[in-house]
């Protein structure tokens, strides 16, 4: 493997990673709110 | 039928069914492809271990292109049916495209130095997704531009159908135009110019990457869900509050 295939690798996982944390983070967030409500 | 399609109860159960499904099965998809991908399929005879990069690449290309497909037809039907379900659908699913486009763009970039010896040239392809990249900037940036949510929905599904015309140029540029970026390899009529070896690892990612980006689109639009069940909560909870204060 060169450098070029871990940069790219290591980008994609960090960018689909950073995404799927920011999705279940917000949706955790928003069901707590709704359990105030409720 | 078509009324409890646009039901949000309908999405909130069948999202809370659905999820785990895809994110398990998506999740196995990519451990499964990503160890395919780096270990067992062997090297290219002319690009060597670069084309490993494919495997990120095509399936991140694909994956931009067919949101945007998608929230193009969501928006239509949005505005057709008047649902504002259609309109928060387009919104769930815009930083998933807007993230694979990003992705494709930087592999592409990265997958362009050893094979071209650039890391960018301003050919049909590549600046026809760079315009898809900013035509999902330009959507979130609308959506944030309106005080009223629902005007900001309405502006961004009209842009959202007007850059549709790009999807097609995106598919199409490398026929017609002479382009740096090599044609269909896979999605065209004829059989696909691409060895068996480099096709199963290339499946499994797709599958990973489309199972992975509805998980992450249907979460979106779970949020997207609740917190607007939740300001209609608390509004009533506050007129409630002034009312009895009144009385």
């Amino acid at each position: 493997m060169n450098r070029y295939v871990i940069l790219a690798y290591g980008i994609s996982l960090l960018m689909m990673g950073s995404l799927a944390v920011y999705c279940w983070w917000r949706d955790a967030r928003a069901q707590k709110d709704l359990r105030k409500y409720t | 039928m078509l009324r409890r399609w646009g039901h949000p109860a309908f999405w909130l159960k069948g999202i809370s069914a659905v999820n785990p499904w895809l994110a398990g099965v998506g999740g196995t998809c990519l451990f499964v492809g990503l160890v395919w991908a780096l270990c067992l399929s062997p090297p290219d005879y002319q690009q060597g271990e670069a084309v490993r990069i494919m495997y990120v690449h095509v399936p991140a290309s694909w994956g931009a292109l067919a949101i945007y497909t998608g929230m193009a037809i969501t928006s239509s039907i949005a505005f057709i049916m008047r649902a504002t379900l259609g309109h928060l659908l387009t919104k769930a699913f815009a930083t998933v495209g807007m993230t694979l486009t990003g992705i494709s763009l930087v592999t592409g970039a990265i997958w362009g130095m050893p094979t071209w010896g650039t890391w960018w040239a301003w050919d049909a392809r590549l600046t026809s997704m760079l315009l898809l990249f900013f035509l999902y900037c330009g959507y979130s940036f609308l959506l944030r531009a309106f005080d009223d949510t629902d005007k900001g929905l309405r502006a961004g599904g009209v842009l959202v159908m007007l850059g549709s015309v790009n999807i097609p140029i995106i598919k199409w540029s490398v026929d017609w135009w002479h382009t740096l970026h090599q044609p269909a390899s896979l999605l065209r009529f004829a059989k696909p110019a691409i060895h068996g070896q480099f096709l199963g690892p290339l499946i499994t990612m797709v599958v990973a990457f489309l199972l992975l980006s509805l998980w992450m689109g249907f979460l979106r639009l779970r949020t997207l869900l609740i917190e607007r069940k939740v300001m209609a909560l608390r509004l009533r909870q506050q007129s409630l509050s002034q009312w009895k204060l009144a009385a």
